[in-house]
């Protein structure tokens, strides 16, 4: 079997992060999937960071493996374009799962809205708790919910391919991107649904904090049974009796204070020993990488997760398979088959 | 009809990425049967620490608060709950038989927890061929970090995101509470669907390594190929300003908007101050990211008196992306939501009635959805026993003698 969605022929003409992203995941499981870019090319063209050569390197993450054009046959799953009809579509192609994804609907109070990712996250209810209470909230980094709503409209479309074998008859599936983004958010929501709380940045210290070390940040979560332990470690006893940390309780309201004196001690320390330490004492843990830094990482390295490919005479290193499948592995990304060449 | 009914998926799982990925699959129909400990109680029922009224529904922790969190509440509808010791001969027993009538067992515990309690798939597929068993540890089941504890915030961390978060010269910053774990409970759910999608073609299951962190860097492929390390700058992007939150009328109150052409630009300093259309420091992208403080400045000057909604309604009516930076209130206040059907309304027999959020998953025909509340703990255990197992009575009692269900937490949580 050629892959787990051998044998699937996908058509993409989406012409967007999300709508590239779920097509190229059916491609990396097994399916033929066909790129069918606007005049002009696919606005993924357009959005960085570039290579030394001047490509996408979005373009490239999200087509890699797919070819360009359009396929013979009725293709099992289309990808609408942002200004296509999708109820013409599905009409059009009455077996197909004709995919549709949009910022905030194609009808409701906010249909047609406007939604770079920091709309998106704005939206989400998940960027109001980034950063420092009285600063500018963060919004994030590069597309994720854009990628997170590509990732809604695989499973939904497998979901309604599923449904397609049983009943013979295509689907129109619709993703909002910003209500993805909604429901990735912790569900304070429901909290607020359940008694009215309005939680905000600083409310209530989670007993996480970010101290930096020779060269990178660790950041580290101190459960409330590891936390006499990780003081000895320290040479911290002071703070098992100290009134601001002793108890639980006030703990909670100290962790800023708690977290400075964890910086004075390791300043000096090699990020990586100091987690392998961390762990072995069970105190959960994680070195902050910085993307250059992950290329090196001997744990990514020792399970063979970069990919290498050489397109147009430029070598690039890409990230691995989404997921391992024993039985139907993801294709491997290979040097001949991308969509942009 | 759901497209996954006949599915039937054992959880054992904690917390949230593995419940999220039960979630969804329930929502399309699975049979889901979350498996807890009874002592070791899933943090999202019930932390170690004394109750915190505000996790409760009218800050009333109840006799059985574990039933009324709103974090598990939040992630376990459509599911029903089997509390059982597996340190317990007769325990591990019975979810041995039960896996033999599953087709998906999702385990979100570190490597090596399936083969310990021989629920691996190598000896699950001895008798359940079709079974598909998915495990998604942080950093995947082999490699020197195997072993490694995670948490969502630490998983961020691991990926390359947070450090790329950050303001100019600050720390890394975390996403929310944690945005690995709904993303791993979506990749989880991908792989299951994937997965199913070749059994349905050949009857044979096959087992899957979902690598939490390896799975998230997905969403910041293209950075990790570029292999550079953008200088963290706040909301502040190369391609677009402005592109920042700005002050509202509120305490912590928030607007985000961005101009990514020309022309959105010219719509927001003629809605500002007319006098700015023309101004050479904000003429082209260029010059405005040379002057992007003073940019920054008088917009947030603009719009610290405004009302957010109202704000962000009448920026995107003229072309500009805004939107208000949502609380929870707000969320659950959404007409958008709302109209999205993004809440149903679900009884609890121990939280009561409710709207509880759902999920973004839309279609004409495979249409999922929310049909029955979170389970209280052991909800489910006769159930499993008596419809699913099918024991006699005697077997029953013995079993449930033996200790090893439960349905409130025993000492050791």
């Amino acid at each position: 079997m050629s892959g787990a969605l051998g044998g699937l022929v996908a058509l993409d003409r989406s012409g967007a992060v999300a709508g590239e992203y779920c097509a190229r995941l059916l491609h990396d499981f097994g399916a033929e999937v066909w790129l069918d870019e606007a005049d002009g090319g696919s606005a993924t063209r357009a959005i960085g960071p570039f290579g030394p050569d001047g490509r996408s390197l979005t373009h490239l993450h999200l087509n890699r493996g797919k070819r360009l054009g359009r396929p013979d046959a009725v293709p099992d799953v289309l990808l609408c374009a942002g200004a296509e009809d999708a109820v013409v579509v599905a009409a059009r192609h009455p077996q197909s799962v004709v995919v549709q994804i949009t910022a905030f609907g194609i009808d409701g109070p906010m249909a047609g809205w406007a939604g770079p990712e920091i709309v998106l996250q704005a939206a989400s209810g998940m960027m109001n708790a980034n950063g420092i209470r009285g600063r500018e909230p963060l919004y994030g980094v590069g597309q994720r919910a854009a990628y997170a709503a590509g990732l809604a409209a695989y499973i939904q479309t497998l979901a309604s391919l599923r449904l397609r074998a049983r009943t013979r008859r295509g689907d129109l599936v619709r993703i909002d991107a910003a209500e993805t983004a909604a429901a990735m958010a912790f569900p304070y929501v429901l909290q607020t649904i359940y008694n009215g709380t309005d939680r905000r940045r600083g409310d209530q210290d989670i007993p996480a904090g970010q101290v930096l070390c020779r060269g990178a940040y660790v950041c580290l979560w101190v459960y409330t049974n590891r936390f006499e332990r990780l003081c000895r470690s320290l040479g911290l006893q002071a703070c098992l009796t100290d009134p601001r940390f002793a108890e639980v309780t006030e703990r909670s309201r100290n962790w800023g204070d708690f977290f400075d004196l964890v910086q004075e001690k390791v300043a000096d320390r090699d990020p990586d020993d100091w987690v392998a330490e961390l762990q072995a004492m069970n105190v959960i843990s994680a070195r902050a990488f910085r993307p250059s830094e992950l290329r090196a990482s001997r744990h990514l390295a020792a399970r063979g997760y970069w990919q290498e490919v050489t397109i147009d005479g430029q070598r690039y290193v890409l990230p691995g398979a989404l997921f391992r499948l024993s039985r139907t592995p993801a294709r491997p990304a290979a040097e001949t088959d991308h969509a942009a060449t | 009809m759901l497209p996954l009914e006949g599915i039937r998926v054992l959880e054992l799982t904690t917390a949230w990425a593995g419940p999220m990925t039960g979630r969804v699959l329930a929502w399309f129909g699975a049979e889901d049967i979350h498996i807890e400990s009874p002592t070791r109680t899933n943090t999202w029922r019930s932390n170690r620490d004394k109750p915190l009224p505000s996790n409760y529904p009218d800050r009333e922790p109840g006799a059985r608060p574990y039933d009324r969190s709103f974090t598990f509440n939040s992630q376990n509808d459509n599911k029903r709950s089997l509390v059982v010791d597996l340190k317990v001969p007769e325990g591990l027993t019975v979810v041995r038989r039960l896996a033999a009538l599953c087709d998906v067992l999702l385990c979100n515990f570190r490597p090596g927890m399936l083969q310990r309690l021989g629920l691996d798939y190598e000896t699950l597929a001895r008798d359940n061929p079709g079974i598909i068993v998915v495990e998604m540890p942080a950093y995947g089941l082999d490699g020197p970090e195997a072993s490694y504890s995670a948490l969502g915030p630490t998983m961020e961390m691991a990926a390359g995101m947070s450090a790329m978060i950050a303001y100019p010269g600050g720390k890394p910053t975390v996403t929310g509470p944690s945005y690995m774990d709904p993303t791993g409970g979506f990749n989880a759910a991908a792989a299951v669907l994937t997965a199913l999608y070749a059994r349905d073609r050949t009857g044979v299951g096959q087992h899957v390594e979902m690598a939490q962190v390896e799975a998230a860097m997905q969403f910041i492929g293209p950075e990790l190929i570029a292999g550079q390390d953008p200088k963290p700058d706040g909301n502040r992007v190369t391609y677009a300003a402005p592109h920042n939150a700005y002050p509202t009328r509120g305490e912590d109150a928030w607007i985000a908007i961005a101009c990514e052409s020309e022309p959105a630009w010219q719509a927001l300093a003629a809605r500002i101050d007319p006098a700015l259309c023309a101004d050479p420091r904000f003429t082209g992208l260029a010059a405005r990211k040379r002057h992007e403080a003073p940019l920054d400045a008088l917009i947030a000057a603009w719009t610290a008196p405004q009302d957010k909604h109202a704000l962000a309604a009448e920026l995107q009516a003229q072309g500009i992306a805004a939107h208000a930076v949502m609380t929870a209130p707000d969320l659950a206040a959404s007409a958008y939501l709302a109209h999205r059907g993004f809440f149903t309304e679900l009884d609890h027999p121990a939280a009561g009635r409710h709207r509880h959020p759902g999920l973004p998953f839309h279609a004409e025909a495979a249409q999922g959805s929310q049909r029955t509340a979170a389970p209280c703990f052991g909800e489910g255990n006769e159930h499993v026993l008596r419809d699913i197992l099918r024991l006699p009575e005697g077997e029953i009692a013995r079993l449930k003698a033996s200790g090893a269900f439960a349905t409130e937490p025993l000492p050791g949580v």
